[in-house]
């Protein structure tokens, strides 16, 4: 059984807040096999990332928001993938993606003359 | 003068985790559906809210009811855990973390939820509004490690079995 109220409650979770949170965990949760794995505390790590026991268990909670700097360092400290993206290969299409630039034309004289967007052809 | 709580199912249909939630004699809605109907439609808790919605579902469905994704409250528990350090620096979460689900863990595949609220000060003892739900927490705990520890209580992998519904706190 699943109460009716705590049902209403899961259904109204913004998509974004869910993504979010089943990301955070992931990552937390992942890392902490990996340190299992290696029989390591989260002291361990604090001392091979140069980091307080205290923040390393901040980082396990789930809640923290990493850098993909720090999660760069987290995968070369424990030898093991912890966040994979998966983009498509490219395969000879033309991309439809235009890149847009910020322009602003001046004249010596009269100062500004044009301030704008313009897109790639 | 002592309270009854009896214990009942909240969610079990999850694969890794079963919620209880307690219920005290009396009451018309149990801890966690006040909770709930507190904060569903409340707009300025809303992400909080959700966010602690997302989490117990998360856990339910996928990666269980770790340790690491529970805030140690004096032997109880709560919902969401402490925030990484660089939260602190970041403005979008500095909001973050104001509610609190208090809850027991039991075990990594069964929780009991509570109520909780607001917190709006560094310490529980000065935020009200969850100071009383941190208590009952704390009450709670204690005596469920009792009666499991006397055997009253059973743990079987997703179930807690009660030889008495409930019990006085």
């Amino acid at each position: 059984m699943t109460n009716k109220l705590f049902k209403k409650a899961l259904d109204q979770i913004q998509p974004e807040t869910r993504i979010y949170v089943s990301l955070s965990m992931e990552i937390a949760a992942r890392i902490d096999e990996l340190l299992q794995q290696k029989g390591w505390t989260g002291a361990d790590l604090a001392r091979a990332f140069d980091k307080s026991p205290s923040e390393i268990s901040r980082w396990l909670s789930g809640t923290h928001n990493f850098t993909l700097e720090t999660l760069t360092r987290l995968e070369t400290i424990l030898d093991a993938p912890i966040l994979r993206v998966e983009a498509s290969p490219l395969t000879g299409r033309t991309a439809s993606i235009k890149p847009e630039f910020s322009v602003i034309v001046t004249d010596k004289t009269t100062g500004v003359v044009f301030e704008g967007v313009v897109q790639a052809i | 003068m002592n309270k009854y709580v009896s214990i009942e199912e909240f969610a079990t249909d999850f694969p890794l985790v079963s919620f209880y939630t307690a219920r005290l004699e009396g009451s018309k809605l149990s801890e966690t559906e006040k909770f709930v109907e507190r904060f569903l439609e409340h707009a300025e808790f809303k992400r909080d809210f959700d966010t602690i919605m997302a989490w117990l579902e998360k856990m339910g469905s996928d990666l269980g009811a770790r340790r690491i994704f529970f805030r140690d409250e004096e032997g109880a528990n709560a919902l969401p855990p402490r925030k990484g350090i660089l939260e602190k620096y970041t403005p979008a979460f500095v909001e973050f973390s104001q509610l609190r689900l208090y809850c027991v863990r039991v075990s990594d595949q069964i929780v009991i939820l509570l109520n909780g609220g607001t917190k709006t000060s560094e310490k529980v003892q000065d935020s009200p509004d969850c100071m009383v739900h941190f208590r009952f927490a704390i009450q709670f705990c204690k005596q469920l490690d009792r009666l499991i520890q006397e055997g009253e209580i059973k743990i079987r992998t997703k179930t807690l079995e009660l030889n008495e519904l409930g019990f006085y706190l």
